[in-house]
């Protein structure tokens, strides 16, 4: 193993079942970092042709810690999931199968685990014909069968692996029925509902038959400087504990923003309508703390532990017990849905993560459906005999069942907002609430254009944690590959992860380096985007946001003018240093990130020369 | 494993509890809340006045933590879990390899940048959600010490397997003969915590308290390590399969 690296990456071909140790390449990680970045390197290098059907055998799953992964750093805990996106898709496109990327993160054990067992990512080409599973224990690999966990939701697929297993060091990551059944925004779970939600990435990996990997690893990647690792491993553990946001963290986790957020008029509520949920107090952290939460539970090496588990004491759903809410989960089936039984909404919460589906994107697909039966677009027939009125328990739960198993309707449901509303019509356009064709999540955007346009602009489709400025945007893709927690970053701070990369890479990084690799990365993310179809035209958000203001609370009136938007595209494009018109990144700004192979590429397809139809 | 490698003193030799549950009382009350089931009774043939760790090494303590443990001559010590707190974070574990690893690999040197796999606490998973770190925890009668069938001493009675006489913990002679029978009696009859290398060929995993300042405590973030002193007659290793189910209805009913 080289300095902070392991110098290998494990491709798993589940045609063939041939399992090969390829040399990871080291000016990939040099320019692209790992995670996120190494992703989309490795993705573009693999998918050499624009259109690939993302259900194609030669669609990469890719799960890629990053160069602090391994080591004891808070929080160096995440691994990104990489793939071509099966749910997002361009306005106008050459390519019937025309999509994003995606790139998902997800918490717990599973990163550092891999970089212990030797790789430096892990990725999975062709299908196997039956339910398999991947079981890897440092150098050796092997798919064993499946059958008996397909079918299963993940939390007994939990169980029955830690029993089958029989070795408490081993990770595992699953998927649930929907990612087994296609539903395009299935999502993969990990250590008891830590997900990769968005994107898909559950999806792709039922699409392989690859029900769970699970991973042991007995080695550790080695140091640059020892000496110096320890002294700064020590100095960024102590300085978490110090950070301001360490006490706040530690008991709400995300679940003060339910409230927080309800109050400054940015919750998605009802379909994205208001701002504001007046029973936000019922389902946020305060009153989690009292009725349900338990214990705390912390990813690799992190001192906060904002993950809560909690049990329901009363009701119906007495005795079940799950993690949550988290912003995003109690938001987007809580508030959006106009839930706000707590107990309720932990119930559907679970449902949801058992099914293996993206919580974000099931949330806005049902708070679309009830606005839409509300307005009597939809109705009874319609939902196979499913009631829909706003806060429906018994409603969500059965429209969740039929995603899932791609029964009856929801075989329209699962393919998302935007195809659900092609299908119903009316007015419904307007109130489908994504970007790309990928759903919105629970920060809402009336009250601010700029995160507005970090939905419109994140290149995996909609997505919360794009953010409204380009540094902002630049450094999240950061992040995402050095395997660190955006929730944590703070908390140490880039100098002392910058000391930290040193100690362990030996490479000698500024500020602004990290800040020119996540450009880069952004702009390779991009160039795979409209290299696939995808235009300015696809960067817009939902009318909803134009022409209906908030009714309620402080931020009444709130609503974004379409020129105010426009204007901001065009202050991004011109910052960015990309096409005005078309949104394409210039070939000056791609030769100045060293991605020419990206501008030459765009240039033999004629993209830079051609006029879209 | 070998049949009949039964410590002689332990009545029944199982993991079953003795008494009942305490119930959990404030916050404050650490050590009667931590240890679920008590510690089983012991008798042993001759009471031992054990030495209390000598050398105590200084170190930089973060933000928060306990102070060091303080104990009075004569007084054996362990480290004890408050399974109530544990988040799974494993910080623990790779704090333990980082101090203890060239100790655990034999090879010198090599300044260790915190490999869980060579911790001596490891942190088990269990679903429905408990965490349970399993390590040596200072067994007053020594089973493992009683299984091991190489004697060095035959006039003091030493086995290659004894007990450091400052630290009273764990130490493996030169003439381990890689049996393994220690590593069966900990896994049959207490939690396993020890283990075989099979690179090196004797047990590893055995706590050694880091020379009196457990770092494993010093780090835990979540306060749910303490170093305590020990019950002479008592021993609270259980299997983390036990603990857990303890805990899970504990926190979450029966299923």
């Amino acid at each position: 193993m080289a300095n902070g690296i392991t110098g290998k990456i494990l491709e798993v071909d589940l045609s063939t079942g041939s399992i090969n140790k390829l040399d990871t390449n080291i000016d990939f990680l040099k320019f692209f970092g790992g995670g996120r970045g190494l992703g989309v390197r490795l993705l573009w290098e693999r998918v050499r042709q624009p259109g690939l059907n993302p259900f194609s055998p030669d669609n990469p799953l890719m799960f890629l810690p990053g160069p602090f992964s391994g080591f004891g750093i808070p929080s160096a805990s995440r691994t990104v999931v990489v793939t071509k996106n099966p749910h997002t898709s361009p306005i106008s496109s050459p390519y019937p199968h025309a999509s994003t990327i995606t790139y998902s993160n997800m918490g717990g054990h599973f990163g550092p685990e891999i970089k212990f067992a030797g790789y430096d990512a892990i990725v999975i080409i062709g299908k196997s014909s039956q339910p398999v599973y991947l079981k890897i224990e440092d150098d050796k690999a092997e798919l064993c069968p499946a059958g008996h966990l397909w079918g299963k939701g993940t939390d007994e697929t939990d169980k029955i692996l830690c029993e089958e297993l029989n070795n408490p060091r081993f990770r595992s990551a699953y998927i649930g029925p929907a990612g087994e059944n296609g539903v395009p925004f299935a999502c993969i779970i990990n250590t008891s509902a830590r997900a990769s939600g968005r994107g898909g990435t559950g999806c792709i990996m039922g699409s392989k038959k690859l029900k769970a990997i699970c991973i042991r690893g007995t080695g550790m990647p080695s140091a640059a400087d020892s000496e110096g690792f320890r002294q700064s491993a020590r100095e960024a553990a102590y300085a978490i504990r110090q950070w301001s946001g360490y006490e706040s963290w530690r008991r709400w986790g995300t679940a003060s923003a339910i409230t927080s957020s309800s109050d400054n008029g940015t919750q998605a509520v009802r379909n994205f309508r208001e701002g504001t949920f007046p029973e936000a107090h019922k389902i946020g952290a305060v009153a989690a703390e009292q009725r349900l939460w338990i214990r705390n539970l912390g990813c690799f090496y992190c001192p906060v532990a904002c993950r809560k588990a909690g049990m329901i004491r009363s009701g119906p759903y007495k005795g079940l017990t799950h993690d949550g809410p988290e912003y995003e989960t109690g938001t987007m089936l809580g508030a959006n849905c106009g839930l706000s039984d707590l107990y309720a909404l932990m119930k559907v919460i679970s449902v949801v993560d058992d099914m293996g589906l993206d919580a974000i994107s099931t949330g806005n697909v049902i708070g679309f459906l009830m606005e839409a039966y509300e307005k009597k677009l939809v109705d009874k027939k319609f939902l196979d005999g499913i009631e829909l009125p706003w806060g429906s328990v018994e409603g969500m739960l059965a429209i969740i069942h039929k995603i899932a198993y791609q029964d009856g309707v929801g075989k329209l449901l699962l393919q998302g907002v935007r195809a659900i509303s092609e299908r119903i019509g009316g007015d419904s356009s307007k109130w489908a609430i994504h970007t790309k064709g990928n759903e919105f999540a629970a920060w809402n955007v009336h009250t601010s254009a700029p995160m507005a346009l970090g939905y419109g602009t994140a290149n995996r489709g909609a997505c919360h944690l794009n953010g409204p400025s380009i540094s902002g945007q630049n450094g999240g893709a950061a992040i995402d590959s050095f395997g660190l927690c955006r929730f944590t970053f703070g908390g140490v701070g880039l100098p002392r992860y910058l000391k930290l990369l040193k100690a362990i890479t030996g490479w000698q990084w500024t500020e602004e380096d990290v800040s020119t690799m996540g450009e880069r990365i952004f702009n390779l993310e991009r160039c795979f985007n409209v290299r696939e179809g995808f235009r300015r035209q696809d960067d817009y958000i939902p009318q909803r946001f134009h022409s209906e203001p908030l009714t309620v609370c402080s931020k009444k009136g709130a609503f974004i003018p379409h020129e105010e938007y426009d204007k901001l595209l065009d202050d991004y494009y011109r910052q960015r240093e990309w096409d005005l018109t078309t949104g394409i990144p210039t070939r000056h700004k791609l030769q100045s990130l060293r991605l020419t192979f990206a501008s030459e590429e765009l240039e033999k397809l004629g993209i830079y020369g051609t006029k879209r139809e | 494993m070998k049949e009949g490698i039964k410590p002689k003193n332990l009545p029944g030799g199982d993991d079953r509890r003795k008494s009942s549950v305490p119930t959990v009382t404030g916050r404050r009350d650490f050590l009667k809340s931590i240890i679920f089931g008590g510690g089983v009774v012991v008798t042993r043939g001759m009471l031992q006045i054990r030495e209390a760790p000598q050398q105590v090494v200084e170190r930089e303590r973060p933000p928060g933590a306990p102070p060091r443990l303080e104990l009075p001559p004569g007084r054996a010590s362990m480290i004890a879990v408050d399974l109530r707190k544990c988040t799974g974070c494993r910080t623990c574990e790779v704090e333990c390899a980082k101090h203890n690893q060239h100790l655990y690999s034999g090879k010198g040197g090599t300044l260790g940048l915190g490999n869980p796999d060579k911790a001596r606490i490891w942190v088990h998973y269990f679903n429905p959600p408990v965490d349970v770190p399993n390590f040596c925890q200072q067994c007053a009668d020594r089973p493992c010490i009683e299984a091991c069938p190489v004697t060095i001493d035959f006039n003091k009675e030493i086995k290659n397997l004894h007990l450091n006489e400052k630290t009273q913990t764990l130490v493996v002679g030169d003439q381990c003969i890689s049996c393994f029978s220690c590593v069966s009696a900990c896994y049959q009859y207490r939690n396993g915590s020890l283990r075989g290398d099979a690179e090196m060929r004797v047990p590893v995993g055995y706590c050694t308290l880091c020379d009196g300042d457990p770092v494993c405590v010093m780090m835990c973030p979540h306060e749910a390590l303490a170093h305590v002193t020990a019950g002479l007659d008592k021993y609270y290793a259980r299997k983390p399969e036990a603990a857990a189910k303890e805990v899970a209805e504990h926190w979450y009913g029966s299923h």
